[in-house]
């Protein structure tokens, strides 16, 4: 078992793409860490530089105590699992299985087939292992390659998106298992994703990248309740973020523009502060968006576009009059992610199925939205930044002396 | 549709009935051209060539009817057996010489360098060459006065050597310049078979603890075996067919030192005006051939199939 540290790691593939650009992260001993991301955010070179798969540009890689950067692969005490699995067709399970051990290990024949038995058996491929791959199904093939990492029992175990080739159902059973093996061997685990709800579901801590940076590193609830950036607030949740414009009027202590909302003076004053742009984004996850069919205080009316039924409830999509766009007030430089920059405003809200009539969409029937003001957060956008989260902390610093206060 | 289409299952007489269908006709009379031609240029000529070896036959007098006559003259000369050894020697030591040239250079391509693409242009240049061109320079290159083999020899202190002329040295020397000349089909097919090789593969083995030797053993070889085998057959059905390179060398001398079945073929046919020895020894040559692929093709799907 090994801790992994990332001290100040910078890749440059040719001569000027930069791919990971001054990354730093300690991974605990037994930590599972998930390196999130969009495609070409640096997650997969990472990963790579760990294995010894790619060289390090600038800074350093330990596992453990040692510095790995020009120790090979074979070398670094760890094992990995490819998105193609990689077995190796031309062998059977056992072999495939038994490749590593015979190749890093003076274990004797019967040994090694015990220990491959034996992972067999945790990975349920046992009636497979004299089989070859290409007679196996997707999701034989992937416990296969687990296995084939396991049975090493390495100090470190790398993921390169290991689940991305199987169909939906399976994925989310694989997820379960792997955590379930983890959680068994508790061994250090980088596992690389571009699908956020995996990386939610299976880790101790999520790292988010774009363009080779990090942009936060943090407990899933962490990331989901406090994002530091734009980037962050739309990566990370299914369905994304709502992202409004409006600006912040600290007379009226309220926001005016694609919605109106009130806050508290304290509330305000902070974001005033911190705040280096008079328009602002609020971003509002759609669970924290309520709809009602008659007007109520402080609604904002919306148009419903269409009502998408996903089972326990309904996810409604609804249009603003007049709402501005992100990338009218966003910086050039500010990443919002890929989706939020094809698709027209798009904004969604959570309701109870049947709870607005089906004739309601793309009628220009109106129907009335609040917002759940606590869980808003308010972005800068010229620096992408959470300008709230100051605010939100000391909130619940209050919040808890103020409770740790009454037991007095 | 017609109705005359066969149905799963259906007896002989509609299959027939099929065949004879106007649906049928159309088909045939579309592949009645093709047909012809093969019939002219292939079937032909076999069949021409297997009635020939039967008769004693020459250009002077007519026909005589012979029987198995020819194949036993054939089989009781010694220097028949003694130019079916040369031809399985000289087909043997080719293949294996352009197999091993042909890998290591595929292995040496298959890596990123300077200069790579002038470097594959280079060496798949031989390839391009007319074997009679090839024979002609060659000729120079192991002349006795002239050429360079013979220069090295000179300038390292020892003898020179009469590549072409000397019994032992003929058939190795048309060897080197036929290797020489098609190593490079060896080359470019494992050059693309590499190509195809997952990186996956290799990356998971080196994560596993392989070494270079390893990684060739484990990963490179087994991906290059269906490949290997096919070309493998190919090429040896080439060269027990080869005719100008030695032709034009050694024509097949000193004596029969280089002697081979394609030469020896047609020395019968058009120097001893024995056409009908000529023809045996081709149908002889012709099963051994058929022969060797279907044994070796057996072989293939035992090997690879079985994977």
């Amino acid at each position: 078992m090994a801790r992994i540290l990332f001290d100040e790691v910078t890749k440059i593939y040719g001569d000027d793409t930069l791919a990971v650009d001054d990354f730093d992260l300690e991974i605990e001993d037994g930590e599972f860490l998930t390196l999130v991301g969009p495609s070409g955010s640096g997650k997969s070179t990472l990963l790579r530089m760990v294995a010894g798969l790619e060289d390090i540009t600038e800074g350093s890689i330990h596992i453990g105590d040692t510095v790995v950067n020009n120790l090979p692969p074979r070398s670094r005490d760890i094992a990995m699992v490819f998105q193609s699995y990689a077995l190796y067709p031309h062998l059977t399970v056992r072999e495939n299985m038994a490749f590593g051990l015979k190749r890093s290990t003076d274990l004797s024949d019967p040994e090694i087939n015990d220990r491959v038995e034996e992972a067999a058996a945790m990975m349920g491929i046992e009636p497979h292992l004299d089989q070859k791959p290409k007679h196996l199904s997707g999701g034989q093939r992937q416990r296969v390659a687990t296995g084939r990492a396991i049975v090493r029992d390495p100090g470190v175990f790398l993921f390169d998106e290991p689940l991305s080739n199987l169909d939906a159902k399976l994925r989310k059973h694989m997820r379960t298992e792997l955590q379930r093996i983890q959680n068994q061997l508790d061994t250090t685990t980088i596992y690389v994703t571009h699908d956020q709800e995996e990386a939610m579901t299976m880790s101790d801590r999520i790292a988010i990248l774009n363009y080779g940076e990090l942009q936060q590193v943090g407990s899933p609830r962490t990331v989901y309740n406090e994002p530091e950036n734009v980037f962050v607030a739309q990566f990370i949740g299914s369905p994304s973020m709502n992202m409004f414009v409006s600006t912040l009027d600290t007379d009226a202590n309220r926001f005016v523009g694609d919605i109106d909302v009130s806050i508290d003076p304290e509330r305000a004053s902070a974001i005033a502060q911190n705040a280096t742009s008079d328009e602002l984004l609020l971003g509002i996850r759609p669970e924290h968006v309520t709809v009602h069919l008659e007007a109520v205080e402080e609604s904002v009316p919306a148009s419903v576009d269409i009502i998408e039924p996903l089972g326990s409830n309904d996810l409604l999509y609804f249009d603003l009059e007049d709402g501005t766009g992100v990338e009218d007030v966003i910086a050039d430089d500010v990443s919002i992610g890929e989706d939020e920059e094809k698709d027209e405003e798009e904004y969604k809200v959570f309701i109870q199925p049947d709870s607005v009539p089906i004739e309601y969409e793309d009628s220009g029937e109106l129907v009335y939205l609040t917002f759940d003001t606590e869980h808003m957060h308010v972005f800068d956008p010229r620096t992408g930044e959470n300008i709230d989260v100051e605010t939100a902390t000391r909130t619940t610093v209050d919040a808890q002396t103020e409770t740790a206060g009454d037991d007095d | 549709m017609s109705n005359a289409t066969p149905t799963e299952g259906g007896s002989i007489i509609e299959e027939y009935r099929y065949l004879l269908s106007k649906e049928s006709v159309w088909g045939w009379l579309f592949l009645l051209p093709t047909l012809v031609a093969l019939a002219v240029v292939s079937v032909f000529p076999i069949i021409r060539g297997i009635l020939l070896s039967f008769y004693e036959y020459n250009a002077l007098r007519p026909d005589v009817w012979l029987g198995l006559g020819n194949y036993a003259t054939i089989f009781g000369l010694p220097e028949f057996w003694n130019v079916l050894k040369n031809t399985f020697v000289w087909s043997f030591a080719s293949v294996v010489m352009m197999a091993a040239l042909g890998l290591g250079f595929a292995l040496l391509l298959d890596r990123e360098f300077k200069g790579r693409s002038i470097a594959t242009t280079l060496l798949l240049l031989p390839w391009t060459i007319p074997f009679i061109a090839v024979a002609l320079n060659w000729n120079l290159l192991f002349d006795f006065n002239l050429g360079m083999f013979n220069g090295i020899l000179n300038l390292l202190g020892f003898e020179r050597i009469d590549w072409l002329s000397r019994g032992r040295y003929a058939l190795f020397s048309v060897t080197l310049a036929y290797v020489w000349r098609n190593f490079p089909f060896f080359m470019i097919t494992f050059l693309a078979a590499m190509k195809g090789i997952p990186q996956d593969l290799y990356e998971a083995a080196r994560v596993d603890g392989s070494t270079r030797l390893d990684l060739f053993r484990h990963i490179t070889l087994p991906f290059l075996q269906p490949i290997g085998i096919v070309t493998t057959l190919l090429m040896s059905l080439w060269t027990l067919n080869h005719f100008t390179l030695i032709y034009v060398m050694t024509s097949g001398g000193p004596g029969n030192a280089s002697m081979v079945l394609p030469v020896y073929i047609y020395r019968q046919a058009f120097r001893q005006n024995d056409f009908g020895l000529a023809a045996a020894i081709a149908v002889v040559m012709l099963i051994i051939m058929m022969g060797y692929g279907l044994v070796y093709l057996r072989l293939y799907q035992e090997e690879v199939g079985g994977k």
